[in-house]
């Protein structure tokens, strides 16, 4: 047991205010929001809502951390997600390709997208902000002249189910659904299984490590949301299909920035590029990857989001990169690259996300909305630059 | 071993022995050196290396390092470290799959290697999970060799290795240099102090002006000599 008097406790605390700050943010925010708008937030039909509101957004953010860790930005996701969305709709209604060839190419097209974007920062050494911004224009005009200013759907039902399908009760129980409950168990023991085998392997190296109380409170704090979130979601339909997805690029992308030799390369190329190409790093060869799979995941979340709407719009992803580059930071990376975390970015898009519906639920107007989402970024960042300040 | 400016140059280093390239600031010294490790610097560059009398290949950073070179920058804040990153991952950083099999690291095996070298440079920290940025520049620098010694080199081209680091530090550097040309690793040392040179090395080459304009052996060499090299030319 760790005995750590009072000053280390503080001061661990001191140390990961960000992590816990980032948690107990999405908690306040949940908490608020559920009381001002009379429970309806953490109703079933909500929560499931909100898991399929924001997928696209949590999609591209994992893709947006790697890009963001590793120096850069890329300002062209939102149209590129319309972009690709667009060009499903015309495969699947205009041409009437089947869905199992539409999916791969429009994949295919994402990453041919991110690859000619990081062709020019990664072997030309154009700056991110400019060739993403060129993007940016370059495919918002061309999903406008792929609709030719028109929407069009609807879409065949096995593509819908990319985005508004659930996962059908194993069991045959239907309500509550078993499945997902049993998911949810999985995930929590999965969880507190992690957690102890990282606390013990700390204790073995004699790292520093979080005070009992605070890993137990965290743990239970984590896994009762985690519980109270699944019971939910089994009341009504079960597991979203699309959650299911976002689970698994979650704890892909997780593993791999934080477990991999890849990841590692990309992080140390956002925290000192010329020392790591000195070190051996294919610097070039890497950032070019990273943009490659950002634009796999815009393509991929411009299926989701048209697959939910069951159209594809010339507005579709408008401004949507703002808010996917804004979960990023929410979550705790840094601007000038190098840290960041996979689980923050997912937070950080939730936190997004919960605001965007919880205020929309109080019928707040969108004018209202970006003050206050633009407002609630600041302080994070700000937060995170007074920290290290004092820190040192 | 490097062409600049189409000017060539050609030098050895044989196993157990340190060599010293004197010269002053802007004789060529870093470019030649980054020029040999992976043709770093500037373009156009040709020639050829030879570890241990095989040909080797040495056009990028990879292929060096793969070749048995390592290459202790001058400027370790810039071009050596990642001042943000622990120890730990600073030390492995050249050698990723030293540590990990099949592109997963092994955090355990990391910790092991770090600490292991921690003991054997002295670098003075609390853990190897101290962020670089908050050592002295002797420990960082120790941190710097400590990533080239995990690759497993067999020539060691150390840029100024002492520049900006207090003396007691200095003389654990000379001391960690004289032990790896103990251990049979060919050093090629260069520096703007001459005393250190003579010091340490079996041989020194003196540089000016991106050309050798003499070699000289530590019993023939002395500062009059060495700088009226540069000098007269």
């Amino acid at each position: 047991m760790n005995q750590t008097g009072k000053g280390g406790v503080s001061a661990y605390l001191m140390k990961h205010m960000r992590d816990y700050g980032l948690l107990f943010a999405l908690i306040a925010i949940m908490v608020f929001f559920e009381i001002v708008t009379d429970g309806t937030l953490l109703k079933p039909v909500n929560i499931t809502n909100l898991f399929l509101q924001n997928s696209y957004i949590i999609i591209m953010a994992l893709g947006m951390l790697m890009v963001i860790v590793s120096g850069h930005i890329d300002l062209s996701v939102g149209s590129v997600m319309g972009f690709v969305g667009a060009l499903a709709a015309v495969m699947l209604v205009t041409w009437g390709l089947p869905v199992w060839v539409v999916i791969p190419i429009s994949l295919v097209v994402g990453a041919a997208i991110g690859a000619a974007q990081g062709y020019f920062v990664a072997f030309w050494r154009i700056p991110s902000f400019i060739v993403t911004l060129a993007g940016m224009l370059v495919f918002r005009g061309l999903s406008l002249w792929l609709l030719a200013g028109q929407s069009i759907g609807p879409f065949p039902k096995s593509f819908q189910a990319l985005s508004n399908g659930f996962i059908p009760d194993l069991f045959g129980v239907g309500k509550p659904n078993v499945t997902a409950l049993l998911a949810g168990v999985v995930a929590v023991a999965v969880l507190l299984w992690m957690g102890l085998q990282t606390r013990a392997r700390n204790a073995r190296y004699g790292i520093e490590d979080e005070p009992m109380g605070f890993f137990v409170a965290r743990n239970a704090i984590v896994s009762a949301g985690l519980m109270f979130v699944i019971w939910k979601l089994a009341g009504f339909r079960g597991l979203p299909n699309v959650l299911i997805s976002m689970v698994v690029l979650t704890v892909v992308y997780a593993f791999v920035t934080e477990r991999t030799t890849l990841g590692r390369r990309v992080y140390a190329i956002g925290g000192n590029e010329k020392a790591a190409k000195l070190s051996g790093i294919r610097t070039e060869r890497l950032t070019f990857y990273t943009f490659m799979n950002m634009g796999v995941l815009a393509a991929l979340g411009g299926l989701v989001f048209a697959a939910r709407l069951n159209t594809a719009t010339p507005k579709a992803g408008f401004g949507v990169e703002l808010d996917v580059i804004a979960a990023v930071f929410i979550g705790g990376a840094s601007m000038s690259g190098g840290s960041g975390k996979i689980v923050g970015a997912v937070v950080g898009a939730f936190i997004m996300g919960v605001m965007n519906n919880g205020m929309s639920i109080m019928g707040i107007g969108i004018d209202y909305q970006q003050v206050i989402k633009g407002l609630v970024l600041l302080a994070a960042v700000f937060f995170d630059v007074y920290n290290k300040q004092k820190q040192g | 071993m490097g062409a600049m400016n189409s000017i060539c140059i050609s030098f050895t280093a044989r196993a157990g022995e340190v060599v010293g390239i004197a010269g002053l600031m802007g004789a060529g010294r870093t470019e030649l050196a980054m020029s040999i490790f992976g043709r770093s610097y500037g373009r156009n560059i040709s020639g050829e290396v030879a570890v241990k009398g095989r040909k080797a290949d040495t056009s990028t950073v990879p292929r060096a390092i793969a070749a048995g070179l390592a290459y202790v920058t001058e400027d370790r804040k810039s071009l050596g470290l990642i001042l943000e990153e622990t120890i730990q991952k600073n030390t492995s950083l050249a050698n990723l799959e030293g540590v990990a099999a099949h592109g997963v690291i092994n955090e355990a095996q990391e910790t092991d290697v770090a600490e292991k070298y921690r003991q054997a440079l002295r670098i003075r920290t609390p853990s190897v999970f101290q962020r670089v940025m908050n050592l002295s520049g002797g420990n960082q620098q120790k941190v710097v060799l400590s990533k080239w010694l995990f690759t497993g080199p067999e020539v060691l081209i150390l840029d100024e290795p002492t520049r900006g680091i207090d003396v007691g530090a200095k003389y654990e550097i000379y001391g960690i240099i004289n032990d790896l040309s103990a251990q049979g690793k060919a050093v090629v040392m260069i520096s703007s102090e001459l005393s250190e040179l003579l010091g340490m090395c079996d041989r020194i080459y003196v540089m000016n002006e991106g050309a050798f304009v003499g070699e000289l052996t530590a019993a023939e060499a002395t500062q009059e000599r060495i700088m009226s090299l540069i000098v007269t030319e």
